[in-house]
Formats: C-alpha cells, sequence, structure tokens
C-alpha cells in the first residue's frame, strides 16, 4: 500500500468518524434526559421498544411515553411521561410493592430505601410547584370564591404544561367584576387566556 | 532635528490622530420625516437640545442614546427615544395628537357605528357604546360596549377593535368580554390595554 492509498483511506476514515459524530450529537440534541427514580433499583424500565436497567438517567425523545416498571416478585407499574424541556425536568418515579415472600422480605430489609424515595418525590415536587407559581404567579390567590363569582385555573392543553387558562364562573352582570378582581390584584387580565364559564356571546356572527 | 521640533511633531501628530478619531466618532443619521408640514427637535440623553430639523435631513450624531420630540399642528409631542449604533435612517412617524385624534373620531364615529351595527344588529338595542377611542394616524379605533340593564343591575362590558382599510372599516378583535393580547399580535399592545381597562361608564346611568 503506497502513501497515497494510505492518505485516501485515512480522510475517509475521518469523514466517517465524522459523520458518526453529527449523526450523534444531533440525536443527542432531539433527547432529553429524564431522571429515573425506582426502587428497586434494578427493575426494568420498558419505554415502547427500549429497555433499560440500573440507570439514574435515561435519554427519551421529546413527547409523551408510555413507562413500564417491573421486577420479578413486585407489582408492575405502568405510567405515562411527558418529556419536554419547559419547566423542571422530567422524570419517572416508582416504589414498587412486594407480591412475593421474597420481595416482602426485601422490601422489609430496605425500609430506607422507600423513606428515601418518598423524600426525593416530595421535593421533586415542592419544585415543580415552586415553579409553576413562578411563572403563574396568579395561581398564588386561586381559586377565589365570592358571592357573585368563582375565579379559578386549569391546565392549558394547547400550551405546556406550565401554561395556565384562567377559568371566570360568574352570572350575567358580574363578569367585569371578577376581572376587575384580577386587576386589583396587580395583573393585567390581557395577558392571560381568560374562559368563561356557562357563558354565551350575544354577538353572534 | 532638535528635540524641541520633535516634541511639536509629536503633540502635533497626537492632536490631529484625536481630531480625526473624534471626527470618525461621528455617524450620518439619516432622517425621513413621514409627515409633511411636521418638524422634530433632537435632545442629548440629558435632555440638552441638539438641533432641530424642519424637513428631510442628515445630522450627525454619535453613538449613544438620543430623544426627539415631535413638532406638528396635529401631532402627538410625546417624546421619543431612539440608540445611534452607527449610521442609520430615522423615520419620524408620530401619531396624530390626542385633541386631533378626538375631533377625528367626531368625524368618522357614525361610519364606525354603521359597520358595527351592520354586523352586530345587537348593539342597537342592547349596548351603549362608551370609551370610544382613535389611535394612531386615526386607523385604529376601540370601543367598549356597555350591556343596557335594568336599574341597579350590573352590566356586562364587550370590547372591540376596528382599523380602518382601503377606506373601510374592518372588526379586528369581535366585541368579547377582555381581549387577549396574545391572541391579536397584530394590534399594538398599547390599544389592547387601554380597551381592556374598567369602563367609565354604568350603563344604566346612560
Amino acid at each position: 500500500m503506497n502513501k497515497k492509498q494510505i492518505s485516501f483511506i485515512g480522510i475517509i476514515f475521518l469523514m466517517i468518524l465524522l459523520g458518526v459524530w453529527l449523526l450523534m450529537s444531533k440525536s443527542g440534541r432531539d433527547h432529553i434526559q429524564v431522571t429515573v427514580n425506582v426502587v428497586p433499583a434494578d427493575a426494568s424500565i420498558q419505554v415502547t421498544d427500549k429497555q433499560f436497567k440500573n440507570k439514574k438517567t435515561i435519554s427519551l425523545p421529546a413527547g409523551e411515553h408510555q413507562v413500564t416498571i417491573a421486577r420479578s416478585g413486585f407489582v408492575s407499574q405502568t405510567k405515562r411521561v411527558v418529556v419536554s424541556r419547559d419547566g423542571v425536568s422530567p422524570y419517572i418515579n416508582a416504589a414498587l410493592q412486594p407480591s412475593s415472600p421474597e420481595a416482602d422480605k426485601w422490601y422489609r430489609e430496605n425500609t430506607i430505601k422507600y423513606l428515601e424515595f418518598e423524600g426525593l418525590v416530595g421535593a421533586q415536587s415542592s419544585e415543580k410547584g415552586r415553579l409553576f407559581t413562578d411563572k403563574n404567579p396568579i395561581t398564588a390567590w386561586l381559586p377565589l370564591q365570592k358571592s357573585i363569582y368563582m375565579i379559578g385555573y386549569k391546565q392549558d392543553s394547547t400550551g405546556g404544561d406550565q401554561d395556565i387558562i384562567i377559568t371566570i364562573r360568574a352570572s350575567e352582570g358580574y363578569r367585569e367584576a371578577a376581572l376587575q378582581e384580577i386587576r386589583d390584584k396587580g395583573f393585567n387580565p390581557g395577558e392571560f387566556k381568560i374562559e368563561f364559564i356557562d357563558y354565551r356571546s350575544p354577538f353572534n356572527e | 532635528m532638535n528635540k524641541k521640533i520633535i516634541i511639536i511633531v509629536s503633540c502635533v501628530g497626537i492632536v490631529s490622530l484625536l481630531g480625526l478619531a473624534e471626527f470618525f466618532s461621528y455617524k450620518n443619521i439619516t432622517v425621513d420625516f413621514a409627515q409633511t408640514e411636521s418638524a422634530a427637535i433632537f435632545y442629548t440623553k440629558n435632555e440638552k437640545e441638539i438641533t432641530k430639523l424642519s424637513g428631510d435631513g442628515t445630522i450627525r450624531l454619535k453613538p449613544g442614546d438620543y430623544s426627539y420630540v415631535p413638532q406638528g399642528d396635529k401631532l402627538s409631542s410625546n417624546r421619543v427615544v431612539f440608540t445611534v449604533r452607527g449610521a442609520e435612517t430615522i423615520r419620524i412617524d408620530p401619531p396624530f395628537s390626542k385633541s386631533h385624534l378626538q375631533s377625528l373620531l367626531s368625524a368618522r364615529q357614525n361610519q364606525i357605528q354603521s359597520t358595527l351595527s351592520a354586523k352586530y344588529p345587537v348593539i342597537l338595542t342592547d349596548f351603549t357604546t362608551s370609551d370610544e377611542t382613535l389611535y394612531h394616524h386615526g386607523e385604529w379605533y376601540s370601543a367598549r360596549l356597555v350591556q343596557r340593564t335594568a336599574p341597579a343591575s350590573e352590566p356586562d362590558v364587550y370590547r372591540v377593535i376596528l382599523k380602518l382599510e382601503d377606506n373601510i372599516w374592518r372588526v379586528i378583535v369581535s366585541p368579547r368580554l377582555i381581549i387577549n393580547k396574545n391572541e391579536f399580535p397584530a394590534v399594538p399592545e398599547s390599544y389592547i390595554t387601554n380597551v381592556n381597562k374598567q369602563s367609565s361608564v354604568d350603563a344604566y346611568s346612560q
């Protein structure tokens, strides 16, 4: 093999490496790291056709996934996990309950792991709650019920999991009062999606 | 060449360089007036008057923050702040003054009301139009439609926005209890904020 051939093969090899690297980095960008918090830690995690085991994090594409956590001797759990870049990092939480004598023995010997799990879930929940309130400060005083109207909120299914729709239930003549309540709390009602419940516009187009 | 001459030449060189640096630090700002019979007074960030332009022209400014105050019989004299980063063109297109918009409104009210009542006949019987406002050069309009109710009852208040396009008033935001600014990105936010405010009128006081 002469020098020219070696150089040619070398260049081809480098190009293949570059292509593989580009492909991997692209697929990495499309995926999001999901924190795994399962007890027992060696339970298998099935996400569509992929199975994971003994992982602290797994990489999943954005979207909704059906996840099954299973281990022999324990009751399996199936969950819906929404993976998105918005808000808190996504996670898979599951503490499997024993369904066999061996598993029950393991459970009693590892109670501390279940307590740690509860602690982690609690911390995630309060972090999620804090982020939600930071993004939607109006929710700090909702729902609000007065004799003439009720102001609440619900998740906006057309937006991210932290987006909300303000709901107002008020009879005719009191809807403005409900909007004024929002103004009085220091918020601009024009910045929110507002849905009036049991309401029909008199302007039929 | 003795030392004295060297020092003088150096000083002249330094001063020349500083002069050139100062000269080139100014940027040509082309000022384009959208409306005839208008002028603008330009100010520094500290509100020190720089110059007054009464028609299209060019001024030289260093990069930084400035402002201008438009002048003209029909124009709003609200100060406009701008930043110079390099040579650029500034288009001076101030909105009409409130008083001029008010006089325009009187002239355009019938046409607007006809458009609204043709599209929403219920306005004629069940609503009172209040807080009518024209914006910019009179081509945007907003109003609150206050429901006529029995005495001692509170009215529902609806907001509506129209725009004059090709000499025809078109409803841009149909009457609704509140306008979500994100739903209508083509409508300037300040117009939505203004019409979304609490109504100044009680229906039964009409």
